[in-house]
């Protein structure tokens, strides 16, 4: 009889270690390097905190992003519900002269309510979730559109203006809000019973429901997290930008994809990092920064980035190649 | 001998890994005849079938079709020659129409080299008609009914001038009415010349339709007899009569089956599935459950476990009706249910062995909802000892592991939750003698633990050596209760096969 040799999860040894998901880590590092050596404006201050307070406008749709990524569900339409966030915050405050500590719960209840629309047209059509918020993205890019004509390109109130400028010890507490979340929500994503759900269901649904994890409940829970996660978003750059225009977070969800997946998810779920994917939006937002130190004319920084997409995919296939066979 | 055989099969052998699933099969199909292969689950005819239509090369042995040697493996080269089969799992196009399925291969063009539909239509409706089949050529397919989208199927056949077609199960899921639709047209295609080899364990039905039997067990060819002479009795014994293998446990004493009912279904029905079945579950006992193919018993697991629903009939747990049931309640309610194809759910191939012992448990694996990782661990060796799980540590994913330890892993994932009854779906199917003997070990250990069993199983000797009574299916229904030393292989197939 063979004998079953254990080991007590403590110990890690070297060769164990999965060096390819550290990948993200060192690109960071690599691309800032090379641009602080080559670039003396780059490591100033003021530059360093404009990314960082950049970073901060648009982490919670990332967080949206990888949550439902790990599941192994995608939503398509954060960037519209973000661009009708902002507007309709504006017509609740401007039109309706509603107060805005009541305006920003209503806008916040209704994108939750279209993020439950988009999950329950998921688990109820039993349809892939990329085809549904494609419909789901046009749709609500309409509502915004419909909006923004009605309101005819007004700046909003200032008191709605007043809130991304909010800061603590002259830091914008969107940054200490970003800090608390990816930390928190991090250590949740690893140890939370409920969090860990997310990974069984995107590395095997059926089993997932064979073992008691009620799948449409919290695909339902986590569609509507995205919706009101959207929603802040697009609050917040309302906000910071003053108005709402035409093409108001355009792009956004994709270029959300793109960071979750340069931070190790796959869009056939079961993988995930919230830090990872705050990372890749970082690795973004330096490949931007970078084109502009450069002189570069930042049209060419989807060439850039959908160029790094495809050499981290590549990379990431062959390290971890036997991830994916079979 | 005068030779007026098609196919002749001279000590074909094939093995996958240490299993021999053919040894030194030799026998020949006649031209114009319909001749079956019968045999139990695992005694070759799957791989039988797969030499023949070039799907896989045999390690030994010669094929010779219409007098010249087959010496390629290759599926497109067999169809060639005009050998074709029919699968059991429909190889139609749901969304073509019954004409465009029955041709597939555009061979009726306009000058401008487009499809001409209106001569494919007619051509569609003179096949049907040559059979008196009443079928819209110009038809969806998915809309057809199942038996009719066989009979498309084994049209397609015909049209493409094949001389040896094989039937894999060709009435497995069809009713009374539509299986006497498919057996005539079977034998009209003989009478019209094609060869037919008619795959199944249904006795009966081999039986009236076919010319000659060959009989195969344990990958060996036992005999072939005319059908004429040949009566369902002889066929069973030539089919089961192995001596009962060393390899499964001695079977114990039946202990009592009353006392309280774990689980009840009353006139439970599921249209096309199940009909009014009854079934009781009685605490500490093994149940076995057999039908062939075709028969409902994987809906009926399904809807033991709540994965399924019916549509009429109740379901008592632990005495209290259930109108909609999920798994979770399932699991509250001490249930948990082991799946019978852990490569699609079962386990989670990509995560920690420990990550998969914890998913039915995190409530108690946690503390405040946070997991307790030390706890995991200690919880997952605890299991990797108990049963023997060859594995490099608790880390390793269940990928980089053997079917048996894979096996023998999904079994922990279930038995952690400490359950009341186990539904467990094919356990050992797929995997190799020594874990499939620690496997039954493991089994028949339960009910002393005061857990019910309710056992899923193609394979008759695993029932016969571990139940305590044995439910039978055939036809959607329930046709028949053993127990005691009525369990045998002889009355579980003449229950199941309707001989």
């Amino acid at each position: 009889m063979a004998t079953a040799t254990t080991t007590t999860g403590k110990r890690l040894k070297l060769h164990e270690v999965n060096w390819g998901s550290y990948s993200i880590y060192m690109v960071n590092v690599l691309a800032i390097v090379l641009l602080a050596l080559t670039r003396k404006n780059f490591p100033r201050y003021p530059n360093l905190y404009s990314l960082v307070f950049g970073l901060s406008m648009e982490f919670l749709l990332v967080l949206a992003t990888t949550f439902l990524l790990i599941m192994g569900e995608v939503d398509l339409s954060i960037g519209s519900v973000f661009a009708f966030a902002g507007v309709f915050t504006g017509y609740l405050v401007a039109n309706l002269e509603l107060p805005i500590w009541v305006s920003i719960p209503i806008t916040l209840c209704a994108t939750g309510i279209i993020g439950l629309i988009n999950g329950t047209l998921v688990v109820r059509l039993k349809a892939n979730s990329l085809m549904i918020t494609i419909g789901t993205m046009i749709l609500f890019r309409g509502v915004a559109d419909g909006l923004i004509n009605f309101l005819g390109g007004i700046t909003y109130p200032s008191e709605y203006r007043a809130i991304a400028g909010f800061k603590i010890f002259s830091v914008h507490f969107t940054i200490f809000l970003m800090l608390a979340a990816v930390i928190i929500l991090e250590y949740l994503l690893r140890n939370h019973a409920a969090f860990k759900k997310l990974f069984y269901i995107g590395s095997n649904t059926l089993s997932a429901r064979l073992y008691g994890i009620r799948v449409d409940r919290v695909k339902l829970s986590v569609f509507a997290a995205s919706g009101v996660l959207a929603g802040l978003a697009g609050i917040l750059a309302a906000s910071r930008s003053g108005q709402t225009v035409w093409n108001t977070g355009q792009g956004l969800e994709f270029k959300m994809i793109t960071a979750a997946i340069l931070g190790g998810a796959s869009l056939f779920g079961g993988k995930g990092s919230i830090v990872k994917s705050i990372l890749g939006l970082l690795l973004i937002a330096v490949i931007l920064n970078g084109l502009v130190m450069f002189n570069i004319n930042p049209v060419w920084t989807n060439v850039v980035v959908g160029i790094v997409l495809i050499i981290a995919i590549f990379v990431d296939t062959r390290i971890n190649r036997d991830k994916i066979e079979y | 001998m005068v030779d007026n055989s098609i196919l002749l099969l001279q000590d074909i052998s094939k093995s996958y890994g240490p299993v021999k699933a053919l040894k030194a099969v030799s026998f020949a199909i006649n031209r114009g005849e319909i001749h079956a292969i019968l045999g139990e689950n695992g005694a070759g005819k799957s791989t039988l079938v797969k030499v023949i239509k070039g799907e896989t090369r045999p390690d030994a042995g010669r094929l010779v079709f219409e007098g010249s040697e087959i010496k390629v493996a290759d599926p497109l080269y067999a169809n060639s020659i005009g050998i074709t089969m029919v699968h059991q799992e429909l190889t139609i196009f749901d969304d073509l129409t019954v004409a465009e399925n029955i041709f597939p291969n555009n061979v009726f063009r306009t000058k401008l080299g487009l499809t001409d539909k209106r001569r494919m239509r007619l051509q569609s409706a003179e096949q049907l008609a040559l059979f008196n089949l009443h079928i819209d050529p110009a038809e969806k397919v998915a809309n057809l009914p199942l038996a009719e989208q066989r009979i498309v199927e084994i049209l397609r056949a015909i049209a493409l001038k094949r001389k040896l077609i094989i039937l894999d199960e060709p009435t497995a899921g069809l009713n009374e009415s539509e299986t006497r639709i498919l057996i005539s047209l079977v034998k009209r295609l003989r009478d019209e010349g094609i060869t037919i080899i008619y795959i199944s364990h249904r006795i009966a039905e081999v039986l009236e339709i076919s010319d000659r039997i060959t009989i195969l067990r344990d990958g060996s060819y036992i005999s072939t007899l005319q059908a004429e002479k040949a009566s369902t009795a002889e066929l069973i014994r030539l089919m089961v009569g192995r001596e009962v293998d060393l390899l499964y446990a001695k079977k114990q004493p039946a202990r009592k089956t009353a006392g309280e009912c774990l689980l009840e279904l009353e006139q439970v029905t599921k249209s096309g599935f199940l009909r009014d079945v009854n079934l009781k579950l009685y605490r500490e006992e093994i149940l076995g459950i057999f039908g062939l193919q075709g028969s409902g018993v994987e809906k009926l697991s399904q809807i033991l476990y709540g994965l399924d629903s019916s549509e009429h009939g109740v379901v008592r747990v632990k005495g209290r009706a259930t109108g909609r049931r999920d798994t979770d309640e399932m699991l509250k309610s001490g249930f948990v249910y082991l799946n019978d194809n852990r490569k699609k759910a079962g386990l989670f191939l990509d995560m920690s062995s420990a990550e998969n012992m914890a998913c039915p448990q995190l409530g108690k694996l946690s503390r405040s909802r946070f997991l307790n990782k030390k706890e995991m661990f200690r919880y997952t060796d605890g299991f990797i000892r108990k049963f023997n799980i060859i594995i490099p540590s608790a880390r390793t994913k269940p990928k980089a592991l053997s079917g048996g330890n894979q096996q023998k892993l999904m079994f922990s994932v279930c038995l952690g939750t400490e359950p009341e009854c186990v539904i467990l779906n094919e356990p050992t199917r797929g995997i190799d003698v020594g874990a499939k003997a620690e496997i039954h070990r493991f089994i028949l250990e339960l009910p002393r633990n005061r857990t019910s069993v309710i056992l899923f199983s193609s394979e008759l000797p695993e029932l016969i050596s571990l139940c305590d009574r044995v439910v039978v299916l055939r036809a959607s229904s329930i046709v028949g209760e053993l127990m005691g030393d009525d369990i045998n292989e002889e009355k579980i197939m003449s229950l199941a096969a309707g001989g």
